[in-house]
């Protein structure tokens, strides 16, 4: 079988624009590296009690990541990884 | 929509588009939830299981399902239908009618409305869909489904007749293959057969549904398009959860967890539509899918996750398991609204308070972060797209 992705749990730093309401991932560090959106492929929205969970799926042009945006806590989490 | 959770995966992922991929439901067990078209044209349909559908399509890629996305998806999707008309009403997670009666002069002929419609679901969320139009529910229905992917049906009443002669019954919409067996053994095959059928014979067979038979094979749907809000002014007659287990389970005291976990989720939502029920309900699906459910009634109505708890519990005792335990579902029925009264005993008058808080606590940091110590490790179970799911949140109870 040939599964996608690999579901992770890290803190991470993440440089992001915050323009007209809307949040836009531009580049994030991950193990000292710095990689570059290149395509935010779907956003979805999800809740944990009341605190709205932005989540991202994106693209450097060669991996898959998803993260996630706390908009309680302002911080940013790397949830999976292809 | 078509493929729905596949096209969602597709765009979520840009190496899956164009690719034979399947969303499955989980990876430890499960069954092919939506294959994409490129995966169909090898052969690979929803429900087959992982081995038959690799065996279809050896370089297919599989994704666990994640109904987050599919739902918030959906919710925007009916941001855009509502655009087009006040009354939607959402037939699953990925079909919905749209009642366009009244909108001609604003929006055009439902032609119009239909293109416009898949114009502006491709451009703002890259999907397809097929849209059928028709004067009625059951022929709308019918029409999307006969042209897909991304496709356009219009079946006006002078068309009727002719789609419906020669049609197989099963192509209806609430005729599965039971019900196609029960007819074929009286000779009806088609739905012109169906609709010619004297309404006696179909009475006599079906009872009170052979007139809605004979209508569907009419194509006479009088059903309105009942919009979203509509159903939340309707009361429950029974609030459940279930949860299929990563294993089949024979351990008695992993099971009794799972039930207090049900039981609590169960408790929250009658506690969030001022409901008690006197009805406890357990259903066990043994791992060869036999199913079996059992009821305890109560003296009292109840609608804290303990009191349900130990009902089910007791049901649970009664016999022993015959085989290991793929399912749990527990439930709540025979329901009373606003009937709460302030308890008379300290006890019961701390435990109101108690929960109460820990109902407030959940609302604001998300369920079970206040909760027994024995959920701790609780089952996680955010793979499926739970009963209660509307748009804009899960239902209120």
């Amino acid at each position: 079988m040939i599964f996608m992705s690999v579901e992770r749990n890290e803190l991470i730093s993440v440089c992001a624009e915050f323009s007209g309401g809307a949040v836009k991932p531009v580049w994030f560090s991950l193990k000292g590296r710095r990689i570059r959106v290149e395509e935010i492929a779907l956003i979805w929205k999800t809740r944990e009690g009341s605190t709205p969970i932005l989540h991202f799926s994106v693209t450097d042009g060669q991996g898959l990541y998803e993260i996630r945006y706390n908009t309680g806590t302002f911080s940013w989490r790397l949830t999976a990884s292809a | 929509m078509n493929a729905f959770f596949a096209s969602v995966e597709q765009r979520a992922n840009p190496a899956l588009r164009g690719k034979a991929m399947a969303v499955i439901g989980s990876e430890h067990r499960g069954v092919v939830l939506s294959p994409s078209y490129e995966a169909r044209a090898f052969g690979v349909k929803t429900g087959m299981t992982y081995g038959e559908a690799m065996r279809a399509c050896p370089g297919l890629r599989l994704v666990s399902a994640d109904p987050a996305k599919y739902s918030y998806t959906c919710e925007e999707l009916i941001g855009i239908w509502r655009d087009f008309s006040p009354l939607v009403e959402l037939f699953s997670i990925d079909e919905a009618f749209l009642d366009v009666t009244g909108c001609e002069r604003l929006l055009g002929d439902p032609l119009q409305i239909a293109i416009r419609i898949k114009e502006r679901v491709w451009n703002e969320k890259k999907l397809t869909c097929s849209i059928g139009i028709a004067p009625n529910k059951l022929l709308a229905k019918l029409g999307s489904d006969m042209q897909k992917p991304d496709g356009l049906v219009l079946i006006t009443p002078d068309d009727i007749d002719g789609v419906l002669e020669n049609l197989p019954v099963r192509e209806l919409c609430g005729i599965g293959p039971s019900l196609e067996r029960s007819l074929a053994i009286i000779g009806i095959r088609t739905c012109g057969e169906l609709g010619r059928t004297p309404l006696e014979k179909l009475t006599a067979r079906f009872g009170v549904i052979g007139e809605r038979l004979r209508d569907m094979g009419r194509g006479i749907d009088d059903d309105p398009v009942a919009a979203l809000e509509t159903e939340y002014e309707e009361p429950a007659k029974s609030i459940g959860h279930s949860m299929t287990l990563t294993e089949d389970c024979a351990d008695i005291a992993l099971i009794e967890r799972h039930i207090l976990q049900l039981a609590e989720k169960v408790g929250r939502r009658l506690r969030r539509g001022s409901y008690h029920g006197r009805t406890v309900s357990l259903t066990l699906r043994y791992a060869d899918f036999q199913t079996f459910s059992r009821q305890r009634k109560l003296f009292h109505a109840v609608n804290h996750g303990l009191d349900i708890y130990e009902a089910a519990r007791e049901i649970l005792r009664e016999d022993r398991l015959a085989q290991p335990v793929r399912l749990v579902g527990v439930s709540v029925s025979s329901l009373e609204r606003d009937v709460s009264q302030m308890p008379l005993f300290d006890d019961e008058r701390r435990r109101m308070f108690v929960t109460g808080a820990m109902d407030e606590i959940n609302d604001r940091y998300g369920d079970f972060t206040v909760t027994w110590g024995s959920l701790a490790e609780r089952y996680c179970h955010g793979r499926v797209i739970s009963p209660a799911w509307r748009p804009g949140g899960d239902r209120q109870y």
